[in-house]
């Protein structure tokens, strides 16, 4: 209460009536409103008009309620239901896709960060010149550099029926084969013999094992029928070799190189 | 579990009531209230305790927005003198003075400030300060000097003579 030796203010006595004020101040309300007529009118006036607002909400009128409230609510937009079509590839093609453009744009991200873009441009490079070195019959064997230390040079010195193979640089262990190829499936047999660690000749061709300590000469019988071989060491990248081409050059000196690990 | 139905029949009239008298527009009282009940039934309060008022605040608020949003719409009613709707229902004559009270303090409300008419009712409602003060964002120590000061306005709208207070 703001106001205790004189008036009490409006808000004092409307808080009187509604019973919002303190026991103390209640009290010190009710004892002033018994001395004065003019505050006891005011309480009366205020009540009155309360009186009224409260005759007045019994009395208006509300719109009925004709549903429930939650279905008077306005329902969002529905999508339309596209019906299923039966060209539509199976979800595991469609999936199979998607995850495949998502590799394609990541290689295509990939590839234009620049640092990869220098990685990608070396290694093809390297490829055209090992591809390059393969067809160069006069050029001798490139020395092994620190990015080729695993690569190695096969020499085919052709001797009528006989090829000489002499394996240079050969510079850790791998298995040798010697593929006979007619046409464009590997077929026929290879025969070969020298001082190997092992020396196989198996349906379709000539395996040898080698090791960088052991012989590294072997001559290798191909019939006449066989125009190409295909020389693999391990996994390295397979060459095909033309008996022509070993033929007409007189020696020609391969450069196997490995292939990239996975 | 809160039970909206329960709590729908429970305060939906009293509440549309309320709506009514602090709008002057049965349509948006009703809206008011609907959405307050919605909001209720789509994302309840996280405390269950004074779900009436929570309901009051919510439909108030939402009155509040839709009468800001139509400006004109005081004017409207102030110009064709409001439209609470009444009881159409036939009385007797002896109750034609109480009706026409109810007219003239329909009238009356409808010229006091939003927050002093919406003071007012929910004084009538029953609401405690708090709850009149959250509900409808205004101090609680002024709800006393801003319901008194309605109330005021209302007594001399109602009887020019009681203005000799």
């Amino acid at each position: 209460m703001t106001q205790t030796l004189s008036h009490p203010t409006d808000a004092d006595l409307l808080g009187y009536i509604d019973k919002e004020l303190s026991r103390d101040d209640a009290v010190a309300i009710q004892g002033h409103l018994s001395r004065c007529a003019e505050c006891q009118q005011t309480v009366d006036s205020l009540s009155a008009a309360t009186s009224d607002v409260e005759l007045f909400l019994r009395n208006v009128s509300i719109p009925e309620v004709t549903a429930p409230f939650v279905a008077r609510r306005v329902r969002p937009p529905q999508l339309a239901v596209i019906p299923k079509n039966r060209n539509v590839p199976p979800w595991y093609t469609r999936t199979s896709l998607r995850a495949a453009l998502i590799v394609c744009g990541i290689g295509v991200a990939t590839f234009a960060v620049t640092p990869v873009r220098g990685w990608v441009i070396d290694f093809i490079r390297n490829a055209i010149q090992s591809t390059d070195s393969q067809t160069d019959s006069q050029g001798a064997a490139d020395p092994p550099t620190s990015g080729q230390l695993n690569t190695s040079s096969v020499a085919f010195v052709p001797e009528g029926q006989r090829f000489e193979i002499s394996i240079t640089q050969h510079q850790r262990e791998g298995v040798l084969t010697i593929v006979a190829v007619e046409g464009t499936r590997a077929r026929g047999s290879i025969a070969g013999s020298g001082a190997a660690d092992a020396l196989m000749v198996t349906g379709g061709g000539l395996s040898i094992q080698n090791s960088p300590e052991s012989q590294s000469s072997y001559e290798v019988q191909i019939p006449p029928s066989i125009r190409h071989i295909i020389i693999q060491i391990s996994n390295d990248y397979p060459v095909q070799i033309s008996r022509d081409d070993v033929a007409r050059e007189g020696e020609m000196i391969v450069s196997l190189s490995p292939s990239p690990q996975p | 579990m809160l039970d909206v139905t329960v709590l729908f029949y429970k305060h939906h009239e009293e509440i549309t009531r309320y709506l009514v008298g602090l709008t002057g527009d049965a349509d948006l009282a009703a809206d008011a209230a609907q959405e307050a009940f919605v909001r209720l039934n789509e994302k309840p309060p996280a405390s269950q305790e004074q779900i009436r008022a929570w309901l009051y605040r919510v439909a108030t608020n939402f009155a509040f927005d839709t009468m800001r949003v139509a400006t004109r719409r005081a004017e409207i009613v102030a110009e064709r003198g409001g439209d609470f709707p009444m009881s159409q229902d036939p009385v007797p004559d002896a109750q034609l003075e109480q009706m026409e009270r109810r007219e003239a303090v329909r009238g009356a409300l409808n010229l006091l400030r939003p927050k002093e008419r919406g003071i007012l009712l929910m004084r009538a409602q029953g609401f405690s300060y708090k709850e009149i003060a959250a509900t409808l964002d205004v101090p609680m120590n002024s709800i006393g000097a801003v319901g008194a000061r309605g109330l005021r306005k209302l007594s001399t709208k109602l009887s020019p003579r009681e203005a000799q207070l």
